[in-house]
């Protein structure tokens, strides 16, 4: 993807007028609180999103990037805030510079208008991950797992893997009630035959025998076997072929079937009671209905709460504690809810299937009712049929459910009020027919016989496509669903490996045996890790904030590997550990420098001694630093750009500015002897306020420096080592002369010279001052450029092996044979 | 490099073609759906598996 070269900021929010030189390395913002750091991180948000987090999502209530991203005094002319982004395609490695501004926030220009460099800031626009801040990583390792796995998922852009699983659950859902359906119209259908043969079972024996005994009548051939394959009234002459097929006792047990029904609704008594139970349920609370629609907020708000204030309601609550059993409450009432839910929903399908078992016995009635039946008979029969298909409808939909409460309780078929009195009618008119002929009523028998055939045939083959495409969706579902999890399953194994071997790295003094396990299972993402060899437990169980502060940033780095591979390219970290104490952070240095090679991490912080870590360590170059001192409402930050301290001398001195160059100077060497002195094992007498004497540090270094020079001596004197030999010489002569010129001169760093002479001490007097504490300095550091690091010692197994600078061109062993 | 979702969507299809019940055939037209759309619409599976069953039984 992206590598930043250049920030240009105009009025966009704390910041009126800032430039930094990024030059695509890794660089520190660090300053105290309140300084403007954040300023940098929205703005860098703003150029590559068009979004501001900060201004956005839960707890930003009425803010807006429009009203409130510009600076405060250009809060009415966004067009004004506006930032620009040198960016290098990491591959290509063209450049250009976009440039966005809070009016026209959602597009941006690009000059020149690269398309490799198009393309990959539309990558980063997919990728707001790229910018984040304690708060947002922490939330990896302190959330429930049900959040973990959705933040996690979100991170990853596995929400999709989430949609379509949902997508194919709704298909094998619809297919199944619609093979439910069909199921239903092959049993209408089946009793629909089984009623006019007179029988309660649709056995080959009993179907062949009824229609074998009319077949006879009409000297038909007799079918050997009679299955729903076979044409009952093959060779029947149809004396009405275009007409209804009339049957008289078939009719006869057609409008009985119809007034059975009435009577005992069968199926439906019993799902309006379940059904009209479970609405019962949720009129009598209606938070229900409302906890419904709120649980996924509530779900969100719960896993952002961090204190006694309230993400959701922005205020403060009597504790911690009592926030969060409020917000449990409300989920656990919301659980209950979707229970309800499910229990409404299939209630509801069981009442809308027994409605259609009731049309399909009045669609039988209709058509008689029509020849036979009392005046509009037929016509008020399908109106009520009409009627029911709406009464169906209703059941769709849990609201709609609702709305038919009243119609459950009293009458859910609503047959017309006439309609005993027409059935009553209506049999007693068939019953007037005169009585069929043997041989009219056996061709009536087995043309109805075969009609009902028909539809028990059609319904079975229309039964068989849905079942078929009911079988094709189940198994699309569980192929997906088994593809999916493998796939989740893997990639959680990766990240909880390299997770693992990250955080082993940062606590290698003490958790060096570390383990993690990153367990996925329905729709949820447990957490356990390693506690001193003592158990598996979550990870906010025993850790104490700054090892779940590194584990947030390990897991967070894992999951950017896994999701960008060779693309995670650029990061933004918003003062992302500060609970982590300094020996950590120089391993996080370490493990951010070895392990992230190929990534510009843009690192804010508060802490003065981590910012040096990052420079000490080699994460960040030197010239790759602005510090912030302070901030005004009406110039914004008050910093100091990244500028060599030698440079900064130079600069003090020019202006004639010697106190100013002599504190810079002091400064400087307190900080870097205290680096060294760490570096070298250098001794220090304790203070226990920290406060080291630079006296002290001095001898410490220069102490430890004789020292493993001497050492070296040694080693390459057992190993007769010439170049060895010749290297330490060489470098042992440069030591002598920078010790002898800064002996000379360190008088000139006394604070007491500082506060009560510098009336007198000029530019020349100091500038030898300067050269020589520059020339001690260049004893412990690399003369390569592109290393600039400081020497230190490697030490293995408790020994120390070798005097050596990152890049490996200072290397002195230490080893004797 | 290919996201998770395409590397999840394309072993699917995969697993889709080796299927007994459902085959290459299913395969082939759920990555024409899957081109078209994305995510595409659970009515449009339906009438699309509906269309390639109804073909399998003539």
């Amino acid at each position: 993807m992206i590598r930043v070269e250049a920030l240009r900021i105009r009025e966009f929010r704390g910041i009126r007028d800032l430039d930094l030189t990024l030059s695509g390395k890794s660089f520190v913002v660090w300053g105290p609180n309140g300084s403007g750091k954040s300023g940098v991180v929205d703005a860098l948000e703003f150029a590559l999103t068009g979004h501001v987090s900060r201004l956005e999502g839960a707890g930003s209530g009425l803010l807006s990037l429009q009203r409130h991203g510009p600076h405060v005094h250009r809060r009415d002319d966004p067009a004004a805030a506006e930032v620009a982004v040198t960016v290098c395609e990491a591959a290509s490695g063209k450049t250009a510079v976009l440039t966005r501004n809070v009016k026209t926030a959602k597009t941006f220009t690009l000059e020149p208008d690269v398309p490799e460099i198009r393309a990959a800031i539309e990558r980063v626009q997919q990728h707001p991950e790229l910018t984040l801040s304690r708060r947002e990583i922490i939330k990896f390792i302190l959330a429930e797992p049900g959040k973990r796995a959705e933040e996690v998922q979100a991170l990853l852009k596995l929400d999709r893997l989430g949609d379509l699983r949902s997508v194919l659950r709704t298909l094998q859902t619809r297919a199944s009630s619609d093979h439910k359906s069909a199921v239903e119209q092959v049993n209408s259908a089946q009793n629909q035959l089984m009623r006019h043969l007179d029988i309660n079972a649709l056995l080959v024996s009993r179907v062949t025998g009824e229609i074998n005994q009319r077949r006879a009548v009409l000297s038909l051939p007799l079918l050997e076997a009679a299955t729903i394959e076979t044409p009952f009234a093959e060779g029947v002459d149809r004396p009405q072929p275009d007409g209804v097929s009339f049957n008289k006792a078939s009719a006869l047990k057609d409008v009985d079937a119809l007034r059975q029904a009435l009577t005992i609704p069968p199926g439906l008594s019993g799902a309006v009671f379940r059904l009209l139970s479970a609405l019962a349920e949720l009129d009598a609370d209606p938070t229900i209905l409302t906890a419904l629609k709120h649980r996924e907020l509530v779900t969100s708000g719960l896993a952002q709460v961090t204190g006694s204030y309230c993400p959701l309601c922005e205020k403060e609550w009597a504790s911690e504690d009592d926030l969060r059993r409020h917000l449990s409450d409300k989920l656990e009432r919301s659980e209950g809810a979707a229970r309800l839910e499910r229990i409404l929903r299939t209630e509801a399908q069981q009442v809308a299937l027994a409605c259609k078992q009731f049309r399909s016995l009045i669609e039988m009635v209709v058509p008689l009712a029509k020849s036979y039946g009392p005046g509009d008979s037929s016509a008020q029969l399908r109106l009520w049929a009409e009627d029911l298909v709406e009464f169906e409808g209703q059941f769709t939909s849990i609201e709609g459910a609702r709305g038919q409460g009243a119609r459950l309780r009293s009458d859910p078929v609503a047959a017309p009020q006439s309609l005993p009195s027409i059935l009553s009618q209506l049999s007693a008119a068939i019953e007037a027919i005169p009585d069929q002929s043997v041989t009219a009523e056996a061709t009536s028998f087995l043309i109805v016989a075969e009609e009902r055939r028909r539809s028990v045939r059609l319904a079975r083959e229309v039964e068989a496509k849905k079942g078929a495409v009911h079988a094709a969706a189940k198994t699309l579902y569980s192929v997906y669903c088994a593809t999916a999890d493998k796939a989740l399953t893997d990639l959680y194994e990766a990240v909880q490996a390299e997770f693992g071997t990250y955080y082993r790295e940062i606590n290698s003094d003490d958790e060096s045996e570390f383990k993690a396990q990153l367990e996925p299972s329905a729709g949820k993402l447990d957490l356990r890790v390693d506690f001193y060899g003592l158990g598996m437990f979550p990870p906010n169980a025993f850790h104490s904030e700054g090892h779940q502060d590194g584990m947030g940033l390990c897991l967070y780095l894992a999951l950017m590997r896994q999701m960008l591979g060779s693309g995670f390219t650029f990061a933004v970290l918003d003062d992302v550990v500060m609970s982590v104490d300094g020996s950590h952070r120089k391993q996080l240095c370490n493990l951010l420098r070895d392990r992230f090679p190929g990534v510009q991490f843009v690192i804010t912080t508060h802490d003065p001694v981590w910012a040096q870590q990052m420079m000490s360590t080699g994460l960040v170059a030197r010239a790759s630093q602005a510090r912030f001192h302070s901030w005004t409402v009406d110039d914004g930050p008050v910093y100091e750009p990244a500028t060599e301290v030698w440079d900064a001398i130079a600069t003090d001195l020019e202006k004639d500015d010697v106190p100013a160059a002599a504190a810079r100077l002091r400064r400087a060497l307190e900080s870097t002897l205290s680096d060294l002195a760490g570096n070298l094992k250098g001794l220090v007498a304790f203070r226990p306020e920290g406060n080291y004497d630079f006296g002290d540090l001095l001898s410490a270094v220069m102490g430890a420096h004789s020292k493993w020079f001497g050492v070296a001596a040694k080693a390459a004197n057992s190993w007769n080592d010439s170049q060895a030999k010749q290297v330490i010489a060489e470098l042992k002569a440069a030591r002598g002369a920078a010790v002898i010129a800064q002996a000379e001169e360190s008088w000139a760093i006394n604070k007491a010279v500082h506060y009560n002479e510098w009336a007198s001490f000029s530019k020349a007097d100091f500038e030898p001052v300067v050269d020589a504490w520059r020339q001690f300095l260049n004893l412990f550091s690399c003369s390569n450029v592109d290393c600039e690091g400081r020497i230190y010692l490697v030490v293995s197994s408790g020994r120390e092996e070798a005097l050596r600078c990152r890049c490996g061109k200072y290397n002195l062993n230490l080893r004797s044979k | 490099m290919p996201s998770i979702n395409e590397e999840v969507v394309s072993a699917f299809l995969q697993q889709v073609a080796v299927e007994d019940s459902l085959g290459s055939t299913v395969a082939a037209e759920l990555a024409t759906a899957f081109a078209a759309a994305k995510l595409p619409k659970a009515d449009d599976l339906l009438q699309l598996l509906t269309r390639l069953t109804g073909e399998a039984l003539a």
